[in-house]
């Protein structure tokens, strides 16, 4: 391709990604004008009107990232039939979030919790424990921030056509990732992430469902091309099977431990809006499908030897390269930037939220000022992003990786949540040493040695960690 | 809601789960439908399903609301 080219092509599909970026902040800002004049009824009936399409998208934008757009794909093309797991978890976290977050949401109701630590100080009546509840989702929001800039620099690497250095597509990817997160603050996120969730199903609706059909004829035949190429990505082996069933049981209680989730349980308005968000959520999950479906159809041109991939995380941006115009690449782009980027805002505020109240305050300086507290939490969230930067330039990980280890690190505090609000003999240190436990086993399983004997570290430390509370805390109940 | 009522809501709620148990069953490539090896189209089916056992929820606590 000359240059000249893939530089009208670059422009092309470049500006298609700011422009809509540009639009969305524009929008949001000038929402949270018009809304800050306006009553609060106002705000609620035109809540009530658009309630369900609202909510769907808003949410739907909050949970689904980077990793949804590129990881999934990514995944399926090494992996093949064991992103069915990645799937299932995320739809069975939403029959139990039907189930056990209105339970949440009450006891945050009566005990006015707004985050999950507040939750652990309080049940548990330690400072500690929320100090370090605070301590350990922070840290482990970091792989998951860690994928958005590099899944938003994989897109503009390849919607630069070739023309923009790889290292400079993260450094841009983390500037649109700092500019969104300090937007967040000002404008109406709510109204950004309605836009944000609409481009995004239109994106995997329209564009993406066609790709298999495009190369392949219709989705038989896709698996037909996969089968003859790469068979063994069509069934699970057996070691795959135990991965599979051990990662749906952990995630699937994990999915609703991340902090900025269980926030948004609390901050519910009454228990029917958490109900209809899981009903919501589970249909967005439905969306899925045809990113894997483009997974498989990158699988299949891959190891036929027409599809080249720097990482097997472009294969969807890549699809969409080689089958559509630049303006098309320039939608689906500005589909998984705005996943990346909204999710990516959300975990950052609430990570340097979490660390400046429940560990800084809590712990350091209990006098602390509401300015100086904002002025912390700053600081926090700067600093986070820039750890999780700093990693995506010198160790840049498989996407799909970098989730699981966020999920195996949350997955942690469902022990204190379940236990705590279903058995009256836990004890606080039952919980500590137990969580301590399952922080360590999932280090040891998942970052040391991933996943030993096929079974996924954070079930690993799920095990352990129930096991140790309730060993615990029957042992200090017979003193 | 009354027992039976209950019964029902939390088989409702069980039933997706029993993926879990099945996977090993559908874990094979036949019988294909419609092309799609039989985990790769159990699972997208399932995906759906679950969708409509948590509207089947929704619309039994609706009721019972309604009624009360």
């Amino acid at each position: 391709m000359s240059s000249e080219v893939a530089l009208s092509e670059a422009t092309t599909a470049l500006g298609i990604i700011i422009g809509w970026i540009t639009l969305t902040c524009l929008v949001g800002l000038y929402c949270s004008v018009k809304y800050r004049k306006a009553s609060a009824d106002s705000w609620f009936v035109a809540g009530r009107r658009f309630g369900l399409i609202i909510l769907w998208l808003s949410l739907g934008a909050n949970i689904y990232s980077a990793y949804t757009f590129l990881g999934l794909s990514g995944y399926t093309v090494k992996y093949g039939a064991k992103v069915l797991a990645i799937l299932m978890y995320g739809q069975l976290s939403y029959i139990l979030a039907y189930i056990i977050t209105p339970k949440l949401w009450s006891l945050g109701k009566k005990h006015g919790y707004m985050t999950l630590s507040d939750y652990f100080e309080r049940r548990f009546n330690s400072k500690a424990l929320g100090a370090l509840t605070a301590i350990i989702g922070a840290l482990f929001s970091i792989p998951y921030i860690q994928l958005q800039i590099q899944g938003v620099g994989y897109v503009i690497d390849t919607a630069g056509y070739g023309l923009i250095d790889p290292f400079v597509s993260k450094l841009i990817a983390f500037g649109l990732i700092a500019l969104f997160t300090i937007l967040g603050g000002m404008v109406s996120v709510a109204f950004i992430n309605v836009l944000q969730g609409a481009i995004m199903l239109f994106s995997i609706w329209s564009i993406c469902l066609l790709i298999p059909i495009l190369h392949f004829g219709s989705i038989g035949g896709l698996f037909e091309t996969l089968a003859t190429v790469k068979p063994s990505h069509i069934t699970l082996s057996p070691k795959m099977l135990i991965w599979a069933v051990s990662t749906m049981i952990a995630s699937s209680i994990g999915f609703w431990m991340w902090p900025n989730r269980v926030q948004g349980i609390f901050t519910a308005k009454d228990v029917r809006v958490v109900k209809r968000g899981a009903l919501a959520l589970s249909f967005f999950q439905i969306s899925q499908i045809p990113i894997i479906l483009v997974g498989a159809s990158a699988a299949a041109l891959y190891f036929s030897g027409i599809l080249k991939l720097k990482h097997v995380d472009y294969a969807l941006i890549e699809m969409v390269r080689i089958t559509y115009p630049p303006w098309i690449l320039g939608l689906i782009g500005s589909g998984a930037v705005a996943a990346a980027l909204s999710t990516a805002a959300a975990l950052l505020h609430t990570s340097g939220a979490l660390l400046s109240r429940n560990a800084y305050q809590r712990l350091l300086k209990p006098s602390a000022s509401g300015n100086e507290l904002v002025k912390i939490a700053r600081v926090f969230t700067a600093a986070i992003a820039l750890i999780a930067l700093y990693l995506a330039i010198v160790s840049p990980k498989l996407i799909v990786f970098l989730l699981l280890t966020g999920y195996a690190g949350v997955t942690q505090f469902a022990p204190g949540v379940i236990l705590g609000t279903t058995w009256k003999n836990v004890t606080k240190n039952g919980v500590l040493v137990g969580l301590i436990a399952g922080i360590i086993t999932v280090v040891i399983t998942r970052i040391i040695y991933t996943d030993p004997l096929g079974v996924f570290g954070g079930f690993w430390g799920l095990s352990i960690n129930i096991l140790v509370a309730i060993i615990v805390s029957i042992v200090e109940g017979k003193k | 809601m009354g027992l039976p009522g209950k019964r029902i809501y939390y088989l409702i709620a069980f039933i997706p789960f029993l993926y879990i148990i099945l996977l090993p069953l559908i874990n094979r490539v036949n019988p294909k439908i419609l092309g799609i090896p039989l985990l790769w189209f159990i699972t997208f089916i399932w995906v759906v399903f679950v969708s409509i056992c948590i509207l089947v929820l929704w619309f039994l606590e609706e009721k019972m609301r309604y009624e009360q």
